[in-house]
């Protein structure tokens, strides 16, 4: 069952004559918890609900395909239980000030819960799957603070070499934080960096990282191609980020 | 794509091959996010372009180093504007080109954002620093015409930027004033092939940026 909302008699008539502008009057001014609604604001949300509810839910369900977790087979389930989250998240987001753009604000709205069901239903599985393992696993082996891995990766190095390198590596993180933060197709490149050089994936375990083959039609190849054009634009970016950090030469890495 | 990056000299590729193995030295750590993860709300709001831009900036960065989160907004997003997000940046790079960068006339950085937009056929969007202000400079051409719209982004120094644009062969083509926060708007005649140099002036702080006017998308 969906939850429709069922005001009081009294609420229904008064509120169901007015129109949305006259409505949005009674809208609290801030971001109020449900349980601090006064009445009237209380019946000017239901009702605006009752009016929006249709297109709300046609948002939940257009985000339903892509947000549904693994962890939940059944579509319907989860298209359900947003619907059963947005009616308290309506209740506690909307503000007279939403009003302005009351479409885009239930897009974002729809986002935001479909996004919270989500988390909660990895979230679950997450905690269950760590309990499992937490009993499966052997004792843990402490391991002293004073680990000498890091010693031991430097030997052989000199004092400065280890300072430089180690200044360098936060250099190269900035930078690709920096070129990161430019755009999400940046954001995008950059992890497709960090998968490649640092978790050593192939552009195969790239590309299917990013398209799941269960959810993509799409040829492995033709994400890999496309990916790969990333690239280019990538190292002219980075390269114009170190220039902008003086570091033009390739002997600022050779420490 | 070849009109956009000429090649890269001896100097850039000997350091490109140092940062590439630079980068195998990085450890798993080094690239973990630094910031918290953002509330679904947050999140929502950047996939849906509510967030100023400072906020986009941190969201943009975090996701880059974040799995879940990446995952979060790529599922929020879905699968085609993701693809779509791929697919239209290799097409649109390159409809305007960048002719040359004036490093020492204090570039920052420049952000490869190209984006087709309704009634605009391509647009570019660069982050330039005059003195101590930095401005976006987003150019699109709007039926054969360069349109140009000068946004302040960060500008400690509140002054009214003078902004003039010209030919190839060094002809002022058109010279106008931003507000004092340094907004300005405005459309230039261009065709297919033209150079043109994009002057900001801050209080005799001059910054120039050239390019062509590209082919038809």
């Amino acid at each position: 069952m969906d939850p429709e909302p069922t005001p009081s008699p009294e609420l229904i008539v008064e509120f169901k004559t007015l129109s949305e502008q006259e409505l949005v009057k009674f809208l609290p001014v801030e971001k109020k918890d449900p349980e601090h609604l006064t009445p009237q604001e209380k019946g000017a949300l239901d009702e605006l609900w009752r009016r929006h509810y249709r297109e709300l839910k046609e948002n939940l369900r257009a985000k339903t395909f892509s947000l549904r977790p693994h962890e939940e087979p059944d579509k319907e389930h989860f298209l359900h239980m947003c619907i059963n989250e947005a009616y308290p998240a309506f209740l506690r987001r909307t503000r007279q000030d939403e009003y302005k753009n009351f479409g885009g604000f239930l897009f974002k709205l729809a986002l935001n819960v479909g996004l919270d069901v989500r988390r909660q239903l990895t979230k679950k599985r997450a905690d269950k799957r760590s309990e499992t393992e937490k009993k499966k696993k052997p004792p843990v082996e402490m391991i002293s603070v004073d680990d000498l891995t890091e010693t031991l990766v430097d030997e052989g190095k000199e004092a400065l070499q280890i300072v430089a390198a180690r200044e360098l590596r936060e250099i190269v993180r900035q930078v690709l934080e920096e070129h990161a933060g430019e755009s999400p197709i940046s954001a995008l490149s950059t992890r497709v960096v960090r998968q490649k050089y640092i978790n050593e994936l192939s552009w195969e375990q790239i590309a299917r990282n990013l398209f799941p083959e269960e959810d993509s039609e799409r040829a492995t190849r033709d994400i890999i191609k496309a990916i790969k054009t990333l690239e280019e634009p990538d190292i002219r970016a980075i390269l114009r980020l170190l220039a902008y950090r003086q570091i033009t030469n390739a002997e600022a890495f050779e420490v | 794509m070849s009109q956009e990056f000429g090649p890269l000299t001896t100097k850039q590729k000997r350091l490109l091959r140092i940062l590439t193995r630079g980068l195998k030295t990085l450890k798993p750590e080094d690239l973990s996010p630094r910031t918290p993860c953002p509330d679904s709300w947050t999140l929502a709001s950047y996939v849906s372009g509510d967030l100023n831009q400072e906020a986009q900036q941190a969201v943009n960065a975090h996701i880059a180093f974040c799995d879940t989160c990446f995952d979060e907004y790529a599922a929020l997003i879905g699968q085609d504007k993701l693809w779509q997000l791929l697919q239209g940046e290799r097409t649109l790079v390159g409809d305007i080109a960048e002719a040359r960068f004036q490093k020492s006339m204090g570039w920052k950085k420049t952000v490869a954002n190209f984006v087709r937009q309704k009634g605009q056929e391509v647009a570019k969007v660069l982050e330039v620093a005059v003195g101590g202000n930095t401005y976006s400079v987003a150019l699109s051409l709007e039926g054969g015409a360069l349109s140009c719209s000068v946004a302040a982004l960060r500008t400690p120094l509140k002054s009214a930027l003078r902004i003039t644009v010209g030919s190839g062969t060094g002809k002022e083509l058109i010279s106008t004033r931003s507000d004092e926060s340094g907004n300005s708007r405005f459309v230039v005649p261009s065709a297919a092939g033209d150079m043109r140099v994009l002057t900001l002036d801050l209080q005799g702080i001059m910054h120039q940026i050239s390019f062509r006017i590209p082919q038809k998308p």
